[in-house]
């Protein structure tokens, strides 16, 4: 399998305030496939949107390779790269702040559609139908003529989605991508998203602190989990859960199940029990 | 705080109505109270400054009327030299005006320019901008334009507003650069970028319209500054002498009026008016805040 | 279980608001009931849309102008006395809140004021309730200590330098600050990592033992609920649609959209691949006719589409709003 994206020992540190040393993220290794689902798991300040960002582009990595397809993005040639930039998109956490307050959901699919395969604005528009059937929209008349603000936030992560689709991208990078979503409606934008990524064999590099939602989403993939800017376990989904390595990722599990809770709670009702008997 | 903060949006297949400024009532009511009193308030001085500039001609002095207060022949009374404190004030707007806006747009788009041509170029250019701008703002200003209007003479209400425009921009510079710095790191912009979207889209689309209602409440607040700068002026006699409202009113002091009850009117009038304008303005530009944000239209 | 033959800590009964719009109705809450005793928890469980929010904001006697009230009673019982929160003079609705109702808010950021130390927090909220400012210190040190933070560090820190989890916890030790008898908490682990939502659950949890503090726990996270709820009331379109102890409604529920929001939650354990729910809720201001649930539910019935909402019928010890599946449990029972 040709890898459509690889990352080499990157690493990433700034300078924070008083002149110390942040670092980001220390000398991950990953690779991504056509149609292959890499959920990258870990806490606040573990250094996954980090590297969401070094992989989209919007943050240069302090050492470390990138390649596209097998080349060296340092290698390249502006246009080059441009090009293969492009074909990785990303999907915010936050669908409002994502989407253009200003642009009606037809404009803000338009545009890139112009941009990129020089259509007229009629055409464009004409295209929007179908873009947003694809992400389960229905009736697209209905949505195409809404403001962000004035759709729910569900509908605005699928419009996020589609035009993350419409300048055919390789790669899809999703940073918390439902975590701000109801809890019920995670599930079928999970479900259209894994749906389309198949359908188009997309590479999809899956972020989120939840291991469930990650478990769901990288059925049959695999989970990488990030401590403190590093990568300490990569494996298959499924063994992954089943036997966790690191001690980390076993932490992280039993947080999840919340083993631990549900006998304090238990203990703690028999104290009160017995203080006001 | 509004009812629609309380309740949660749920994900319906109805979500939030949409409130779209269809109807003159609805507009009406978007601006409130203030906003109406302030826009219709300045339409009013302007159509009369305009009337006062055009149609009327400059009062008669009439030395039999000297500091009348008010009856019905002269209803705001008489100055010093006779002439109608109600028909100065009406001719005195025009000028005044003139100078707010042009002021308040020059300062405006001097400002942009720096504040936006920072970022964009970034690297060297941009640490010039940045300097020039901290420069310009440690300068004491003021004092800077008192002494150049009174070594040049200024000419013509533009050429002053010109002035108060250029020694007037670097804060708002400031101010448009951060803006648009912190707006480029948004989301949707960033978005934008991935998408590759061209850079004129995304300043049209994107950034002008985040910055655009911040750009239009600080051009007004600029044209209240050159106003109150210009009255100062006229105290140092360094404003070209048409009867405007700023001149009146340090003639007025200056023939001592205060000092005279009936000569006070010649005095207040002028201020009355001055007030009136900077009025109208605050009140217009809050309320222009509601009818920017789409999010904040909904709201109300 | 004779933690529930002990007077209730707060009864709220038949609880019913709306806001009324220029054009429409919102029914925001219909018809709530619950019962809090000491030392317990009770979850509310429900998404966006289904009214929770408002039916904390009417616990704590929070419910903005625009709200009304049109029946139901929020009763309050602390030291003997009982006292309807709902038809309290301002004033003394203020001085029963934080004494006897606290409230943790969701998003600690914006509960906390970010140009104050958290020093400042305690000392002005205890001062607010005519305590001094030697007592805030030592109590708002003793709290902070209790919940596993180091006071001398975040007495004089700001907001913004602490981590998400650490002013959630601050936030706790405010809300205890004067020894309330029920918390309100609006979604207390949301926007928290997974090992940080442990802490600050293990933290209430050790809170409660300690004081007998009850909680009132509004969430979408049936995680926090299985942590911690003694009840569970599950809310749908502003009404309580099932109501249990947390075995009962947790592990075996019976409303379909509790079932079907189960369903819908990827678990770290289980195979099973998460169902969505189809449809979408209701807006609280154009319900549907009959079941608010009925466009959704694969148990709708003809009878569930027509008429008002339904009833809550009892089965065992607990009670649900759906004829239907009670029926169907009963028909698996067998005949008795």
């Amino acid at each position: 399998m040709t890898e459509l994206l690889s990352l080499t020992d990157i690493t990433k540190t700034y300078r924070a305030a008083k002149r110390r040393i942040v670092t980001a993220v220390d000398g991950v290794s990953l690779t991504l496939g056509p149609g292959e689902i890499v959920c990258l798991v870990g806490e606040s300040g573990s250094g996954k949107s980090t590297i969401g960002r070094i992989v989209t582009g919007l943050t240069e990595p302090t050492s470390g390779e990138l390649r596209f397809a097998g080349r060296a993005a340092g290698e390249m040639k502006r246009r080059e790269l441009r090009a293969h930039r492009l074909g990785v998109q990303m999907i915010h956490q936050d669908p409002y702040a994502s989407l253009n307050p200003g642009l009606t959901v037809a404009q803000t699919l338009a545009a890139p559609l112009r941009r990129h395969f020089g259509l007229s604005k009629r055409d464009a528009h004409a295209r929007v139908p179908s873009l947003l059937e694809d992400v389960g929209l229905t009736p697209p008349e209905t949505f195409a003529p809404k403001y962000p603000h004035e759709l729910s936030g569900g509908q605005r992560q699928r419009v996020v989605i589609a035009r993350s689709l419409t300048v055919d991208p390789k790669v899809l990078v999703a940073d918390e991508a439902v975590s701000m979503l109801d809890v019920s409606l995670r599930v079928s934008v999970l479900q259209k998203l894994r749906g389309l990524c198949e359908e188009r064999q997309l590479a999809v590099l899956f972020i989120t602190h939840d291991l469930a939602v990650a478990r769901q989403f990288g059925r049959g993939h695999s989970i990488a989990v990030m401590q403190r800017g590093r990568l300490v376990e990569h494996r298959p989904t499924g063994d992954l859960i089943a036997g966790p390595e690191h001690p980390y990722t076993h932490a992280l599990l039993r947080a999840a199940r919340h083993e631990g809770l549900r006998a304090l709670h238990r203990s703690s009702h028999t104290q009160v029990e017995e203080k006001h008997a | 705080m509004s009812v629609v903060e309380h309740l949660e949006v749920a994900d319906t297949a109805e979500p939030v109505r949409p409130r779209r400024l269809t109807s003159a009532a609805g507009g009406v009511r978007q601006l409130g109270f203030g906003g109406v009193f302030g826009i219709v308030g300045l339409l009013t001085i302007v159509i009369a400054s305009a009337v006062g500039h055009y149609l009327i001609s400059v009062p008669r002095t009439d030395l039999n009327a000297i500091l009348q207060s008010p009856s019905l022949a002269h209803p705001l009374g008489t100055d010093f030299t006779g002439r109608d404190n109600l028909v100065l004030v009406i001719r005195g707007g025009w000028d005044m005006l003139e100078l707010a806006f042009v002021a308040g747009l020059l300062m405006s788009a001097i400002a942009l320019a720096f504040g936006l041509l920072g970022p964009f170029a970034g690297g060297v250019v941009d640490r010039i901008v940045v300097g020039v701008t901290d420069l310009w703002l440690t300068v004491p200003r003021f004092i800077l334009l008192l002494v150049v209007a009174s070594l040049y003479r200024v000419s013509s209400t533009f050429a002053l507003a010109a002035l108060i425009a250029i020694f007037g921009w670097p804060y708002l510079a400031r101010q448009i650069r951060a803006q648009a710095l912190s707006v480029r790191r948004r989301e949707h912009v960033e978005a934008a970028r991935l998408l590759q979207l061209r850079t004129g889209h995304i300043v049209l689309r994107y950034l002008a319209p985040a910055i655009a209602p911040f750009v239009v409440i600080s051009t007004i607040t600029g044209m209240t500054a050159a106003i109150y700068q210009q009255v100062i002026l006229a105290f140092f006699g360094l404003v070209p002498l048409t009867d405007n409202w700023g001149v009146l009113f340090s003639v007025a002091y200056g023939q001592n009026a205060i000092y005279l009850p009936a000569a006070a009117w010649s005095m207040f009038a002028p201020i009355a008016a001055i007030c009136l304008l900077q009025l109208c303005l605050v009140l217009t530009s809050r309320s222009l805040e509601g009818l920017f944000d789409p999010r904040l239209r909904a709201r109300r | 279980m004779s933690a529930r033959d002990t007077a209730k800590v707060l009864e709220v009964r038949d609880l019913t608001v709306q806001y009324r719009q220029e054009d429409r109705v919102v029914h925001a809450v219909t018809d709530l009931s619950l019962a809090l005793g000491h030392g317990e928890t009770i979850a509310l469980i429900g998404e966006s849309g289904c009214g929770k929010t408002t039916a904390a904001l009417a616990i704590l006697g929070m419910l903005p102008a625009a709200a009304k009230v049109v029946s139901g009673a929020v009763t309050v019982t602390t030291g003997g006395q009982a006292t309807d929160l709902l038809h309290l003079p301002p004033r003394e609705l203020r001085a029963m809140r934080w004494r006897h109702v606290a409230y943790v808010p969701q998003g600690s950021i914006s509960a906390l004021n970010p140009i104050q130390t958290i020093g400042r927090h305690f000392v002005q909220t205890a001062q607010a309730h005519d305590l001094s400012r030697r007592d805030a210190e030592s109590r708002g040190a003793e709290l902070l200590a209790a919940v596993h933070l180091d006071p001398d560090r975040i007495w004089s820190s700001y907001p913004h330098e602490l981590s998400g989890g650490t002013r959630q916890r601050v936030v706790i030790a405010l809300a205890m600050l004067l020894e309330p008898e029920v918390i309100v908490l609006d979604e207390p682990t949301t926007a928290l990592d997974v090992l940080t939502q442990e802490a600050v659950l293990r933290t209430l949890l050790e809170l409660q033992a300690a004081t007998g503090v009850s909680y009132v726990a509004i969430t979408h996270d049936l995680a926090v609920a299985t942590a911690m709820a003694d009840e569970v009331i599950t809310m749908y379109a502003g009404r309580g649609v099932e109501y249990g102890t947390a075995e009962q409604v947790l592990d075996g529920p019976l409303h379909p959209y509790t079932r079907g929001l189960m369903l819908a939650m990827p678990a770290v354990d289980s195979d099973l691949v998460a169902e969505p729910i189809g449809g979408y809720p209701p807006s609280l201001a154009a319900l549907p006719p009959g079941c608010s649930f009925q466009p959704r539910c694969p148990l709708a019935e003809d009878r569930c589409r027509v008429g008002g909402a339904p009833p809550l019928l009892p089965v065992d010890d607990r009670r649900v709003a759906c004829p239907p599946s009670v029926e169907q449990l009963a028909a698996t029972r067998g005949p008795r």
